[in-house]
Parts: structure tokens; C-alpha cells; sequence
């Protein structure tokens, strides 16, 4: 575990700040790349891509500064290389993936829907949550989730779906009640 | 209504896109609609971030699944947050090691609690100077495979253990080059039922130019697959992650105008009820591919399998 021997008195240096700052930030960043990532081992390449360039770049970071806002910039980038290098024909333009991080909400509201989605998710009937979790922790397929929840395939897919939109549309209520709208 | 219709519409389209069933035509349409709307992009955000979110609290809840509990609504032990998550895992990791798919969020026994059994089940450094790797995915359990040699240790390279090395070779194919190997979790005795099991790998790297950064990584992947039955996994990506039933990732990175020394590092993987397989990769490569290159070593590989009291789970639930 040990790989770097350090002087107890000497500081950390600007590689070791930005690599702290972006384990503490991982969650942000990777929800950003995800949101533009469909593919969830693109999504992990861009991820360590994105992570091998901040601290490549670490001595250009302003620390004080807004770090998952300048690392999500360089996230942009990678999905974008990641688009070119893979030419999948059913991904989005390179037009629309400039235009949505364009308009990339704030890490803050970020933040602020992850604190209101594990509510959210609590109020899901169970059969849904079970659906989200063999989903996203077992990446399970839709036909496996089908086959074994006695399901079909169709079902499973509209049911996830319709579990995302619940979730969506669950936390934009709670945020409205948070601030009063 | 008509704009309650077409919303339903954008929703479906947005949600085939995020599970990757959309079509050509589908994603050129949805693809006019996100650079024509910014309501569309904001729709887009909404339901977009929701898919990494869950998939963040989802892989939390995978620590559940590997204490055997089946299935999330059961859970009732209060999951920790995503923060102190990484905090744990902080606290785990020397400078500069990155977990990408974590699962860091162990407690550890206290001490009148039982202890975990750890049984040591590979141990390597490489000291068959016949030994030949193949340079390819491996297809048995039980054996080194990749880009790798045995060399002798000397011309200013020391080594941790024995007294030969491996050295990685060039992979023309890839940023990284790697040395692989298979764990049938068959050949072991079973995990005991008041247990949970994970596989911890223990390794050393040494890089030869110092004025370069390296990266060094470890990744380790857990399948209900026989060892034969596994592709080459880390070049059929969809395959990967429909498949795998676990995944942790690590990578270290050398500073610059450091001194010349091995770089010991650590993985652990908790292993999911339904594991027969377990895939080891080891990998190094220049952080910079433009930079000049350095030679890349391997020594001293133990991996061991360590059964923990299900206990320590259980005290901790509500």
C-alpha cells in the first residue's frame, strides 16, 4: 500500500492536491460523464482518461477554484475523443454533446439533486428499486432482469424507463419544495 | 395534451438513448432536437443525470449483494454516504491511487470480533527463466499470461522477491501493456455461509525513467463463468459489463524526478455470491504517450483470498 515516501513536514504537491480533490469529487464527475456516456465501460475509460489528464494538468489548476466545474471540462473533452475514436453509429451528434455541455447544470444543482434523490428512490415501489439495482449494481440485461423476474424483456425496458422518469420528476418536486417555487 | 404527448415522446426517446437501444435514425432525430431546444438539453440534463446518480447509489448497495442479501428491498442498514464512501477509501489508499469502481466501504473488526481467515493462493516473482507467456487473454486458469518476459534482476533494477523479474513489453495495440491471470474460485474450498469472501492482490512496479511519469493499475473482475468461458474481456467492452458481476479498477501514478524505487500496491475485490471466476490484470504505460518511453517491471505478486466474519455486517445493521 505504501508507494510514496514523503518528509512528514512536506506538503502536498499540485498532482497529489488535484488527485485528492477529484477522488472527493469522483461522484459529480462521473454522474457528468455518464449523463453524456451512454455506454457503461466507455463511461469507466473516460473516466480513468479524464482522471490520467487532471493530474497531468494538475499545476494548471487554480486550487481554490471550482474543481468539478474545470474537471467536468476535461471530461467534456474525453467523451467527446471517445465519440470520435469509437464512431458508433447510434450515439449523438458531436453537435448536440457541444450544445448539451453547454448548457451543463451547475455541480452545485449537481449536488443538490443527489442529496434529493436517495428520498426519491426510498418511495419507489420495491419491485422498481429491485428492477434499478439489478440494472446498475449487477449490470444486468434487460433479458436476464427478465428472465429472472419472470418478466419480458419489453416490460423490463418500459419499466425502467418509466422508474427514471418517476425519479426525475420526483426530484424536481422536491427541489421545488426546498426553495418555495 | 399534445405537449404532454411530446414530452412522453422525448422521454422515451431520451431513455432508449441512456440504455443504448436507440436506433441510427433515432439518435440522428434526437441528436436535431438537443441542438435545436434548449428545453430539450434541459429535459436532457434532468433525466440524464439521474442514470449516474442511481448508478452511483446502486454500486454502494452492491456491498449488500455480497453480504448475501439478494435484493435492495431487503436492505435496511443504513448505506454510507457517497462521501464518506471515499472517505473510507481515502484512508485505504496511498497518495495518488484511484479507485474507479469501488467497493472501498469496509469496516474493519474490531478487536473481539472473529478475525478473517486469509489464505494465500498465488504467489509470484517470475524466477523460471524458461517460462513464456503468451500474448494474448488467457484461456486457463492458473498460469501468467500477456506482455510480459522473466528477466534476470540486475543492471540496476533490484528486485522485491527472488532474483528475476518480469519485464512488460511493448503492446503496439494499447496504451498500457498487461500481465493477466485467472482465478477458478472452484479449485478453493467454498466460502464458509456465515462469511464473505473478497481477493486481495498484492504487487510491485518499478518504472526505469524517472524523469517520465508511469501509471501503474490493477484491475480485477468477478464472473459466474468458468475460466474457459471468459472472452477477452478488456477488448469486447459491452461483453464486460454485461457480464461481470464485480469490478475494481486502481491506478497509481509516479511523480516525476522521484527516486528510483518499486512501487507496492494494493486491490481488494469483494466476491458476489455466484463468482467462479476471477480475472487479475496488472498493466503499466506512460501517462503521456508523446513522452519518452521508460521500461516497466513486475515482481513479487501474491493474491489471497480472505474470508471475513458476516458478523461484522450484521452489527451494524438497524
Amino acid at each position: 500500500m505504501v508507494n510514496i515516501q514523503r518528509k512528514e513536514n512536506e506538503g502536498p504537491t499540485p498532482t497529489e492536491e488535484v488527485q485528492l480533490l477529484f477522488v472527493h469529487n469522483e461522484n459529480a464527475i462521473r454522474a457528468f460523464i455518464r449523463a453524456l456516456q451512454p455506454s457503461l465501460s466507455d463511461a469507466d475509460d473516460v473516466l480513468q482518461e479524464t482522471f490520467l489528464t487532471v493530474s497531468r494538468k494538475a499545476s494548471s489548476f487554480e486550487i481554490g477554484t471550482n474543481f468539478t466545474a474545470w474537471a467536468c471540462g476535461i471530461a467534456r473533452l474525453k467523451v467527446l475523443e471517445n465519440f470520435r475514436q469509437t464512431k458508433r453509429a447510434n450515439v449523438l451528434s458531436e453537435k448536440a454533446i457541444i450544445a448539451l455541455t453547454e448548457d451543463v447544470p451547475s455541480p452545485e444543482s449537481f449536488k443538490e439533486r443527489e442529496q434529493a434523490l436517495e428520498k426519491c428512490i426510498a418511495k419507489l415501489p420495491s419491485k422498481l428499486r429491485d428492477l434499478l439495482w439489478r440494472r446498475y449494481s449487477r449490470r444486468q440485461t434487460s433479458d436476464e432482469m427478465a428472465e429472472a423476474l419472470g418478466m419480458t424483456s419489453n416490460a423490463v425496458r418500459v419499466a425502467l424507463s418509466r422508474s427514471r422518469v418517476s425519479l426525475r420528476d420526483c426530484i424536481n418536486l422536491q427541489l421545488k419544495e426546498t426553495k418555495g417555487i | 395534451m399534445k405537449m404532454e404527448k411530446k414530452e412522453r415522446e422525448l422521454d422515451d426517446l431520451l431513455n432508449r438513448y441512456m440504455d443504448g437501444n436507440l436506433s441510427e435514425v433515432d439518435a440522428r432525430a434526437l441528436s436535431t432536437q438537443i441542438e435545436e431546444s434548449a428545453e430539450v438539453r434541459e429535459r436532457y440534463w434532468e433525466l440524464a443525470s439521474i442514470h449516474g446518480m442511481v448508478e452511483q447509489t446502486m454500486q454502494t448497495a452492491s456491498l449488500q449483494a455480497t453480504t448475501g442479501r439478494e435484493s435492495a428491498e431487503q436492505e435496511k442498514r443504513p448505506r454510507a454516504s457517497g462521501l464518506s464512501r471515499i472517505k473510507t477509501g481515502i484512508a485505504g489508499l496511498a497518495i495518488g491511487v484511484f479507485s474507479a469502481s469501488v467497493v472501498w466501504a469496509f469496516k474493519l473488526p474490531q478487536d473481539n470480533q472473529p478475525q478473517p481467515k486469509i489464505e494465500e493462493i498465488v504467489s509470484e516473482s517470475f524466477e523460471n527463466p524458461e517460462q513464456n507467456f503468451k500474448r494474448r487473454f488467457p484461456y486457463e486458469a492458473g498460469k501468467w499470461y500477456g506482455e510480459i518476459s522473466s528477466i534476470s534482476a540486475d543492471q540496476g533494477i533490484s528486485s522485491v522477491s527472488g532474483v528475476r523479474v518480469a519485464q512488460f513489453l511493448d503492446n503496439p495495440k494499447a496504451k498500457f501493456a498487461y500481465a493477466r491471470y485467472l482465478i477458478d474460485l472452484e479449485s478453493y474450498t467454498e466460502v464458509c455461509p456465515t462469511h464473505t469472501r473478497s481477493l486481495r492482490v498484492d504487487t510491485s512496479f518499478f518504472a526505469s525513467n524517472m524523469d517520465q511519469s508511469s501509471v501503474f493499475q490493477i484491475r480485477l473482475a468477478a464472473f459466474s463463468q468458468a475460466p474457459q468461458d471468459i472472452g477477452p474481456i478488456w477488448n469486447d467492452r459491452e461483453v464486460l459489463f454485461d457480464q461481470v458481476l464485480q469490478h475494481v479498477g486502481r491506478n497509481h501514478i509516479t511523480k516525476p524526478g522521484q527516486d528510483s524505487q518499486w512501487h507496492k500496491l494494493s486491490a481488494s475485490i469483494d466476491i458476489p455470491p455466484g463468482t467462479r471466476s476471477v480475472v487479475i490484470s496488472l498493466g503499466a504505460g506512460m501517462v503521456d504517450s508523446n513522452a519518452d518511453k521508460s521500461n516497466h517491471y513486475l515482481d513479487d505478486i501474491r493474491v489471497s483470498l480472505v474470508d471475513s466474519p458476516r458478523a461484522i455486517y450484521a452489527d451494524n445493521a438497524q
